[in-house]
Order: C-alpha cells, then structure tokens, then sequence
C-alpha cells in the first residue's frame, strides 16, 4: 500500500431549487490527492470551498457523483466496513448525544467497535485522561463547552485505536492551550506511526504541524505538496545581521536598521545579497546570520485565493 | 448484532431520559386509578367500562410514544449531526435504523408493562376478574404499536417529523378500519376504483387483527391460532417497513 489515503477525480454536486428551476452546484470538481504513511496531511481552504465536502465523502456520509476513494488500500465504496475499522472521525463542530456524559459516550462509540467491558472502561480513561477530560468523565454533554466537546470528540476518534485520523477543524473553538494540547497531540500520534489528515482554517497551526497541505478552493484541488515545495518561489527579503560596522551602510535596494548594537540589512533583490556580503566584509564587519525571509503559510493562501478571483473575473 | 445492541441501548437510554415519557407515563397512572372516580355513575357496568376505559387509554398513550418519538428518533440524528459519527464507525446503517427501532421497542415495552400492570391492579381493586382475554387484548394493542412504531420510523427516514407523524396517524386510523375499506371497496362504481380502494386496504396495515376488545369485555373465546396468525402478520409487515427504510436511508446524502 503505498498511500494511506488516494482520492482520484471525486465530483460532487448538489440540485437546488431556485425559483422554479432546478439548479446544479458543483462542491468538488474532479479533486485528486494522496496522503502518505504516517504523515500530517493539512488540508486548507476558504469557507465553502470543499474541505468538509470531501470529508464527508471519505467518510461514507455523503456518495459521490463520479470518482474514486481508496482508504488504507481499501475503495470507500466497496469496503467501508473494513475501512471503517481502522479510521477515526472527527466531525467539525461536533454535536454529540447530550443525555450522555462524556464517559458513556466514549463506552458508546467503543461498543460500535466491538470493544466491552472492562476494556472499554479502560479505554475511555486513558482517553479521558489524554485529551485532559478525567474530571469531567460524569459530565453530561450537553454541560460541555465547546472545547470539551472538541476533545471528547477527539477522544472518541481514537477509541479503536484507528490507523488513519480524519479531523474536520480539530483545533476550532479551542483556546491557546488547547490548541497547543491538540498540537502537540497530533505530533505524538504521528510519532506513534499514525497518520492525519485534517482540515483547518488556522493556517499558522497548519504551517506547524504539516508534512504537506493541499489548497482546495472552489472545489478544485488548487495546490498540493510541502511546505517548502509551496513557499520555495516566495521568499520576500534576504535579512543580513552583521556587528562591527563602523561608518554610513550605503548598499544599493537595502534597508538598514540599528537593533541592539547591530546592523540589521533587509534586501528584496537576491541578487544584491552577494554585493550586500562583500560590503560588510571589507568593512571589517562580522556577519551574524544571512536569513532569507520566506512568506508564511497564510499570506501565501491569502495571495494564491487573491489570483484566483482575479483570473476569475 | 452487538452494534445494533449498542444503538438500541442508547436509544433507549435518549427515550427514557426525555422527560416528555415521564409525563405520559405519570399521566396515566394518574388517569387509570383516576377513572374510578367517574365509573361509578354506569352502575352494574363498572368492570366492563374500566376495560374499556383502559383499553383506550393504553392505546392513545402508545400511540402517542410511537408516533412523536419515532417520528423524530432518525430526524434528530440528521438534524443535530449526531449521524455523522454513527455512520463513520463501522454501522452499516440498516444496523442504525433497527437499533433505533428496538430501542424505542424497549421503551414501548416498559410503557406497556407499567401501564397494563397498573390497569390490572385497577380493575382487581374494583373486584374484577383476570383472565386471558384482558392479557390477549393488552398484547393486541402491543402488537399495533410493534407495526405503527416501524411505520413512524419508515416515514421518518422520508420525511420531516410534522409529516411523518401526519402520515403514520394517518395510517393508524386507516389501518383499525381495515376490514371496513374493504367492504367500502366492493361497493365503489367502476372497477378501477374497486381494485385501487382494494389494493390500498392490503396495503396499509390491518391493524383490527390485533383488536380483542370486545372479546377481552364481553368475555368472548379466541383461538391461539388467531393470535399466532395476528403476531406473524404484524411481524411481517414490521420486517418489510424496516427493510423499506433501511433502503431509503442506505441511499440517501445525510447532508
């Protein structure tokens, strides 16, 4: 098995009726990616733009028009029993059964899988006890805040123990140390060997936990690969740090700063970084660090989502 | 069969912990004993009036269970995405449906059993003699609850709650005057009207098999057979509307 998760040209639309006439929306529009073992895939993209869509999918929630889903070797369609087994859903803005408590829901989910019993018990404690939920165990559902909700949630996607995570907003509605509790979470699950693929709209969390992400926007697959990959043409500036230079810093296209006895040198053309170099050495300059200063994750998404509504118009 | 297990313990669970059961319930254990109060005016009656009494009173509470919870059971699922959860695990969602199904079985049998027990301490308490009949009538009324509570969650996997509940009332009142559509049909003008009005009375459940009132009242014999015969028949239209909506929910978008 090479990929945990391969979607190839999956095509989704929904009928609506407006005014009379019958209308046809396109969600997904002949979308393919893979995921790769034991990778944190990120899956981004604007509101409306496919992400839950193509969750609901993989997960048998909704059926697609045309196209294909292979989950861990499996087709979605043909095998979801088998599939099903060894995947972990979480659903975004999760809603759960609120005459239960947190506990007896997580017995609940476990009795879907065939786990009873005192090993169901244990089970459910030890993820009570990792997503920080034990002293709200006999809490009822419906006295959870959102953030409890979101960790129960996660608690119960792990339940079977799953070889394949799929977490729609996991780290929404939660507060600074929950998200970092859910980060570091998800980077103890990969080290396990598991692999996620999640959808976020916090891109600064994605740009920290992500192998590879994949833009989906409009319902088309936009962009897929490392970040490395996707930045590699967008680096903004190449910041210089150099001490000991004495006299005016005259280098063409650089702005120049004092910052606590040292010279910070910001250049846009790379070209110039050389020039820039040569300068400070014949200065008798020391050069401290050579920084190029890439674009983050989310001016990057703002920019590709700008282009595309210009090229649309 | 452990998942549907699960599912039907849950919902058990939802139904006996929604505080509108406890209302019905409570209702006619207050009614039941209440009734008393009023059957002294029908002198020389009073036994026969509170079977009756009884009777009625089991089979509107029923009625009322079946139809609103089993009209909002899968719904609610949709509604609040709680399905969404179910239908990721490895639940096959026929599995769903007939564990939503028998656990609103095991809330209707808990109703039932409270309230018959309540109606046979009634009438023993006013000197009443039980018999089989009274027995045979309570599973009667079982028995038409067991088909309108499959109907109620056949109709809920097409429609909304409002609808669905109409369509199952709707069915409930057609289906104790069975025999008289029937009857209605040989008289109908035309033979396209016979045949359609004909072919409506098989189809909506005839629920008058399970009736056993008047035997239960006036103290009438009724053969085993007529009981085993009315308990296949309810099982059987039972199966085929829980097939019916496991097909209906088996290919629907839970959008």
């Amino acid at each position: 098995m090479e990929h945990i998760l391969e979607i190839d040209r999956l095509t989704k639309s929904y009928s609506d009726w407006d005014r009379f006439r019958l209308k046809s929306k396109t969600v997904l529009d002949n979308i393919s990616l893979e995921v790769n073992p034991g990778e944190i895939f990120g899956f981004l993209g604007p509101n409306g733009a496919g992400k839950t869509t193509t969750i609901k999918v993989l997960m048998g929630i909704i059926r697609p028009d045309s196209g294909r889903a292979m989950i861990l070797g499996h087709n979605i369609l043909e095998k979801s029993q088998e599939v099903k087994k060894k995947i972990g859903f979480l659903p975004e803005n999760p809603y759960f059964y609120d005459y239960l408590t947190v506990r007896e829901f997580l017995l609940f989910c476990a009795a879907l899988f065939g786990i009873s019993g005192k090993r169901a018990g244990n089970k459910a404690d030890q993820l009570l006890e990792l997503v920080s939920m034990t002293k709200a165990a006999k809490l009822p559902l419906r006295k959870c805040s959102k953030g409890m909700l979101q960790r129960t949630g996660i608690a119960q996607s792990l339940i079977n123990d799953p070889e394949f995570l799929v977490w729609d907003e996991p780290v929404s509605g939660l507060d600074p140390i929950g998200r970092k509790e859910i980060k570091d979470l998800m980077l103890e699950l990969k080290r396990q060997g598991k692999t996620i693929f999640f959808s976020s709209h916090i891109l600064p969390d994605a740009e920290s936990l992500c192998d590879r992400v994949g833009i989906i926007v409009n319902g088309k697959i936009h962009q897929v690969g490392t970040l490395p990959e996707l930045l590699k043409n967008s680096v903004n500036w190449v910041e210089i740090v150099a001490e000991n230079l004495s006299g005016r810093i005259e280098i063409e296209g650089a702005i120049t700063e004092e910052v606590s006895g040292q010279a910070v040198i910001r250049i846009k053309d790379a070209a110039k970084v050389d020039q820039a170099l040569k300068f400070i050495m014949t200065r008798g300059g020391t050069i401290v660090s050579v920084n190029p200063q890439r674009e983050n994750l989310e001016s990057y998404f703002a920019r590709q989502i700008k282009t595309l509504k210009e090229n649309k118009e | 069969m452990k998942r549907v297990l699960a599912i039907a313990l849950n919902t058990f669970k939802e139904t006996v912990r929604d505080r509108i059961l406890y209302g019905l319930i409570f209702f006619v254990l207050l009614v039941l004993p209440g009734s008393r109060l009023v059957i002294p005016l029908a002198i020389g009656q009073e036994i026969k009036i509170m079977k009756d009494f009884g009777f009625a009173a089991i089979t509107l509470f029923g009625l009322l269970i079946s139809v609103v919870v089993g009209t909002t059971l899968v719904f609610k699922e949709l509604d609040k995405r709680t399905i969404y959860v179910l239908v990721a695990k490895p639940v096959r969602r026929w599995e769903l449906l007939l564990g939503k199904y028998f656990g609103l079985m095991g809330t209707l049998t808990v109703s039932f059993l409270i309230m018959s027990a309540t109606m046979t301490v009634t009438i023993m308490m006013m000197g009443g003699k039980i018999d089989g009949l009274l027995g045979y009538s309570v599973f009667g009324i079982y028995m038409q609850f067991v088909v309108i509570t499959s109907v109620a969650i056949f109709f809920s996997t097409l429609a909304s709650p409002a609808l669905s509940a109409a369509f199952t009332f709707c069915l409930f009142i057609a289906g104790t005057a069975a025999d008289q559509l029937r009857l209605f049909a040989d008289r109908m003008p035309g033979s396209f009207l016979k045949v359609a009005v004909n072919a409506i009375s098989y189809l909506i459940p005839n629920l008058q098999n399970c009736n056993f009132r008047t035997e239960a009242v006036y103290g009438l014999e009724v053969p085993l057979s007529k009981i085993w015969l009315m308990t296949a028949y309810c099982l059987l239209y039972t199966g085929v509307m829980l097939i019916l909506g496991s097909l209906v929910l088996e290919r629907k978008d839970l959008k």
